[in-house]
């Protein structure tokens, strides 16, 4: 009679976890069916009325039972836990096309980015940084370039003076003197020299009283041409990237000789572009061989040691690099401008 | 310079075409901008005959003519020009003709008569210019057909090219005629120039007897030359003439003064004619100026002269400034029948001066200045002659009148072909670079040590002898360019990075300055570059008083404008023209900075010695500071408008923030804000940056006034000194532990009078806990109905540590009721 008691109660009890809905309901199951006054504890209790001949068969099975029954449970319970869950993350969903929390991170200046990507270039070639000031002596922006007074090249760049000795410099290459000066006689000489130059210049597209160039100067024994000529290589395919060419044109800058304009190949691949007006061909620099006078000026021997240097415009690089087309866009800040432009990024 | 295509092949053979001449000649280092073709072929100028003549009932200098171009109708021509008569045959520009310089032609009234076309004179023809001095319309040979074109009557190329050159300075000494330029394509072809036509038929009293020349300046001057011309015959140029003048950018005038321009395009030698009648006696002298003499130039200018200046003067008064501009007293006029022609070689440098110190710049001044040949003058002279006699412009009297005192000898430089190689690299043998200068004109002899047979032969020195035309080139490395430009720059060897290695360095300053600005813009904010050259009015929108130290900003003594004119002494001024020029396109989210220097004047200017300063390395900064600075502006709101609303707008606390996180990570020092007065500020919302104790820097709001007068809303500035900022990166941070045991965490709130400021309250704090007191955080600010008027409550968070040990709450408790009752004690606080 025990043994049909226990399979229907199991059946009952399994059938009814199976079909629980709520957490509350299988504690309640549990406590019906296995509690200390529940019904298959009843069933387990009423074994001592059994012949014991037969009571190990039905303690062994009234205990699967139990078993049946508690892991029933527990798997419904975690299923209903599961159920639950998804529910409740079912209502924190979130839209996520909605925007992002806008974070605002600044941008440096073009001009910074420019300059610092020259500079780094040349810093890992081995050349330092060196500043000089912007109010300058007429004697170190002119006179010990081999620019004297009276000299043609005077009218070509517009100077604004202070006083007859006091200027705003018209190009970094004083630099060139100052740190010869200080240097000397010591060997070699690799200087970069970045900062901003002033011009008499009336502003239009083209042109803003005030500008930044870098200088770049290296001077030990036995430098040539061919050193420059390598360098400038190698600076146009590490800024205009690696199919850049080079072109050399004779120039003339007094504090140079030889001196050379130099330009580097279009994009356009000489296809013809606005850039390049359609030459193949875009101007980028001026350079040459460090003139025996400022050699001199700067305290070593034209006889012993040679050197070359190269001046270039950041406004003029920034503008090849990034399609810019009126310099007045650098000084006007507007910031639909600035945000445009940032380290790190092309 | 305008450089006319045709014009050069007559010099030299040139086996391109005219853009792979332009090419050419930039790879030389004669740089050609553009190459323009010209078209000279007047289309719609057709031969017409005049039919008759009436006067214009409404004008008595104006005539109406009918005319008949052939086969056509009649057509009327209104003109003022005289001596016209029926059957003349003239050219005639009917309507949309265009003439020479892409000039159109249309039909026009005059006084109410249709003018159905235009009579041409010459120089309208040849170049579409006006007609020159005197000029009237061109008058066809009899042969002339009515209806065809006049073109093929001009005898010249319908066409022709003109290379526009930028010459630099060195280049402009010797390829500033056709003559230089054409020297240069010789020596790319490895030809030589065509000889020019000097042949002069010469007849009449000699030169000798009509002008003497005394040249008593021999420095000034070394050499003049005349020619005198009689007979003269007045009108317009040939065609031919008239074009290459107009294509080279000069107007012709009239046959003599064309003469002299086209001889200076086309050798570079400047020319001068005076009028013969009208120099007293006849006289011609070369002098420094008297005191008080004055000279009305032709350009209608009269200008008193000082001693300096080297005059040109008949027996009585100066008749021309040397090489600059001739007077107008003895200039040549169409009624000059004779003309004495002037072709000198001045001292650049007294030209120079003399047209600086008056203002002067004319074609002739401009290459006497820089250089000129000092044995063009005969030959320049000599073809004017044979120009005039061919153009049968005048007779040429036999002879030229020459003084040339001191001989200009050409200049030798010693030459080492070892030199030469290692200045550029290569391994050129001595032939090569001296066939390189030859053919540039250049002269080479071997220097040979002693006159034995015998002796070794040094194959590397040579003495070369520039030619007189090369005023540029007076060094042994001018010579290395000649050679490396006469073989090409890019047949020029390269090669990379030889010699020591070395370490390539960002000075300190510098890397602060990236630091600076890469916490920045991390931070949210822009960089902005501004001009340093400001007005006064700047300042004064910034409300410095007369008398502020801002007020001694350095100034320009030749500025562009006067809002340019200041050498800025604060970096605000840039930084409000930003806002407001963002601000007033509806950009007004700003977050914005900028690194520069700004100019403080620290010394008397005047007083600044440049040799005692070159001598003593250099240093200007006794007479002018350039302090680097910082300057931050904010305005509008802390982060843009999104969908969960719009971010708080910024105010001083935001401006505060960045300054204390630059202190923090540029590890200034320690900061402190006190309450300030600097006139661009808002009164009590504006405070002075200490650093260390010094000050450093102002932040604030911009005070009201700039604010309306900027149109801005509210926004906030700060400006802060670098250049005694501690450098970074001279020592390296070392690691400081983690703390290993727990903190204990206790809250004071408490309500004090709202005039103490948070700083003394953290000091008291701080004090009064002692060296257990980790850090604190002010949590809560509260001021208003729920707080006694005058007073505010305040919430701080304390973190109390012990390095070695636990702390106990017996340990803290002490601790922190001491805190507690030192703020009662000392500020009198209300505990909560």
């Amino acid at each position: 009679m025990v043994k049909p008691d226990i399979d229907r109660l199991r059946e009952e009890a399994l059938a009814a976890v199976a079909a629980a809905e709520d957490i509350g309901y299988l504690d309640h199951l549990q406590v019906a069916y296995l509690g200390r006054k529940g019904r298959l504890t009843a069933i387990l209790r009423g074994l001592a009325d059994v012949p014991a001949s037969e009571r190990p068969g039905l303690g062994a099975m009234a205990n699967q039972a139990r078993a049946e029954i508690e892991s029933a449970l527990a798997r419904r319970r975690q299923e209903l836990a599961m159920e639950l869950d998804r529910r409740r993350q079912a209502t924190e969903a979130v839209d996520v096309t909605l925007p992002g929390v806008p974070r605002r991170v600044g941008r440096r200046h073009v001009l910074s980015v420019v300059r610092r990507e020259i500079e780094e270039f040349f810093l890992h070639l081995g050349f330092s940084i060196a500043e000089g000031p912007e109010v300058e002596l007429d004697h170190y922006n002119f006179e010990l370039l081999n620019i004297p007074r009276g000299h043609p090249a005077r009218e070509t760049q517009d100077t604004f003076y202070l006083t007859d000795e006091l200027l705003l410099r018209t190009h970094t290459s004083p630099t060139q003197i100052r740190v010869m000066q200080m240097l000397a006689p010591r060997l070699p000489v690799r200087v970069i020299s970045p900062g901003r130059v002033y011009r008499r210049d009336s502003v239009d597209a083209s042109h803003l009283p005030f500008f930044h160039q870098v200088e770049v100067l290296a001077v030990d024994r036995g430098i040539t041409f061919a050193d420059l000529k390598g360098t400038l290589e190698h600076f146009a395919r590490g800024f205009f990237g690696q199919g850049t060419r080079v072109r050399l044109r004779p120039s003339y800058f007094p504090f140079t000789e030889p001196s050379a304009e130099v330009d580097v190949s279009c994009m356009c691949e000489g296809r013809g572009c606005s850039a390049c007006s359609g030459k193949g061909w875009i101007e980028l620099l001026g350079a040459g061989m460090v003139h025996p006078r400022v050699l001199e000026a700067g305290g070593y021997d034209p006889e012993e040691v040679s050197g070359y240097a190269l001046g270039l415009g950041v406004e003029r690089a920034a503008m090849l690099c990034h399609g810019i087309n009126d310099i007045r866009l650098f000084g006007q800040n507007d910031i639909r401008f600035l945000d445009q432009f940032g380290e790190g990024e092309c | 310079m305008l450089l006319p295509y045709s014009w050069l092949c007559e010099l030299v053979e040139v086996p391109w075409s005219p853009s792979e001449l332009a090419d050419r000649l930039s790879m030389v280092g004669v740089k050609v901008e553009a190459v323009r073709e010209m078209d000279f072929r007047c289309p719609g100028v057709v031969v017409a005959q005049i039919v008759s003549v009436v006067p214009h009932p409404e004008s008595p200098r104006t005539r109406i003519l009918t005319l008949k171009a052939g086969s056509e109708s009649q057509r009327r021509v209104v003109t003022t020009a005289p001596g016209l008569a029926p059957g003349d045959l003239v050219p005639l520009a009917v309507p949309g003709a265009r003439l020479p310089g892409d000039r159109g032609v249309e039909a026009e009234v005059f006084g109410g008569v249709r003018s159905e076309g235009m009579l041409c004179s010459l120089t309208e023809l040849a170049c579409g210019q006006p007609p020159g001095d005197g000029e009237g319309v061109l008058i066809l040979p009899a042969g002339a057909v009515p209806g065809h074109p006049v073109h093929p009557l001009l005898e010249t190329a319908g066409t022709d090219w003109v290379l526009e050159l930028e010459l630099t300075v060195n280049y402009a000494m010797h390829c500033q005629s056709v003559l230089g330029v054409a020297r240069e394509v010789a020596a790319l072809t490895g030809t030589s120039c065509r000889p020019r036509e000097h042949a002069v038929a010469e007849t009449g009293t000699v030169a000798e007897d009509w002008v003497r020349v005394e040249v008593r300046d021999g420095d000034g001057c070394p050499r003049y030359v005349a020619r005198v011309f009689h007979d003269l015959a007045p009108g317009p140029s040939p065609c031919w003439m008239q074009r290459r003048l107009a294509a080279a950018g000069l107007r012709p005038r009239n046959r003599l003064v064309d003469i002299t321009n086209y001889v200076l395009l086309e050798l570079g030698q400047p020319l001068h004619a005076f009028d013969h009648d009208r120099l007293a006696e006849g006289r011609i002298v070369v002098r420094r100026a008297a005191k008080g003499e004055r000279l009305l130039g032709l350009d209608g200018v009269e200008r008193p002269l000082t001693p300096g200046m080297l005059v040109i003067a008949d027996a009585r008064q100066p008749v021309a400034l040397a090489g600059i501009i001739g007077g107008a007293d003895a200039g040549v006029t169409p009624s000059t029948r004779v003309a004495v022609l002037e072709s000198a070689h001045f001292h650049p440098g007294i030209v120079r001066r003399t047209s600086l110190k008056l203002g002067i710049r004319t074609d002739a001044s401009s290459r006497f200045e820089k250089w000129s040949d000092p044995e063009a003058p005969p030959l320049a002279a000599d073809r004017a002659a044979a120009l005039l006699s061919t153009m049968a412009a005048g007779k040429v009297a036999p002879g030229r009148v020459e003084v040339y005192p001191r001989p200009v000898s050409r200049t030798a430089l010693r030459m080492r072909v070892s030199r030469v190689n290692a200045l550029l690299g290569t391994s050129l043998p001595a032939s090569e670079a001296v066939t390189r200068l030859q053919r540039l004109g250049f002269e080479a002899e071997l220097v040979r040590h002693g006159r034995q047979r015998a002796m070794p032969v040094d194959a590397d020195v040579y003495l070369v002898t520039v030619p007189s035309w090369r005023g540029d080139v007076t060094a042994e490395v001018d010579l290395a360019e000649e050679v490396a430009r006469s073989g090409g720059y890019d047949e020029l060897p390269s090669c990379l990075l030889r010699g020591t290695l070395t370490i390539g360095r960002r000075p300190a300053r510098l890397s602060a300055v990236d630091a600076a600005a890469g916490i920045l813009t991390a931070a949210g904010l822009n960089e902005i570059v501004t001009s340093p050259l400001i007005g006064a009015a700047a300042l004064d929108r910034l409300r410095f008083p007369p008398d502020d130290p801002m007020r001694a900003a350095l100034r320009l003594a030749n500025p562009l404008a006067e809002d340019q004119a200041l050498l800025r002494p604060t970096l605000i001024p840039g930084m409000i023209e930003v806002m407001a020029y963002n601000a007033g396109r509806r950009q007004v989210d700003l977050g914005l900075f900028e690194i520069g220097p700004a100019f403080i004047r620290r010394g008397e200017l005047s007083a600044v010695d440049p040799k005692s300063v070159v001598r003593q390395g250099g240093e200007l900064s006794a007479w002018v500071g350039e302090e680097p600075r910082l300057v931050l502006g904010l305005m509008g709101r802390r982060h843009p408008a999104y969908w969960r609303g719009a971010g708080d707008r910024t105010d001083f606390f935001d401006l505060k923030g960045l300054v204390e996180l630059l202190g923090d990570r540029l590890s200034w020092g320690e900061l402190a804000f006190e309450p300030s007065s600097h006139p661009s500020f808002h009164p009590t919302r504006q405070a002075c940056l200490r650093v260390e104790g010094q000050v450093r820097g102002f932040l604030g709001e911009l005070h009201p006034e700039i604010l309306a007068a900027q149109g801005l809303d509210r926004a906030l500035v700060a400006e802060v000194g670098l250049e005694l900022m501690p450098p970074r990166g001279e020592a390296r941070r070392r690691l400081q532990p983690l703390p290993r045991h727990p903190a204990v965490l206790r809250d004071v709130s408490f309500v004090a009078a709202a005039s103490s400021p948070a700083a003394t309250v953290e000091a008291v704090i701080r004090e009064a806990a002692g060296p257990l007191l980790e850090s604190l955080i002010l949590f809560d600010v509260y001021q208003g109905d729920k707080v006694a008027a005058g007073s505010r409550s305040l919430a701080y968070s304390l973190v109390y540590r012990a390095a070695d040990r636990t702390l106990t709450d017996q340990e803290v408790d002490p601790v922190h009721s001491q805190v507690r009752q030192a703020l009662v004690d000392r500020l009198g606080a209300i505990l909560r």
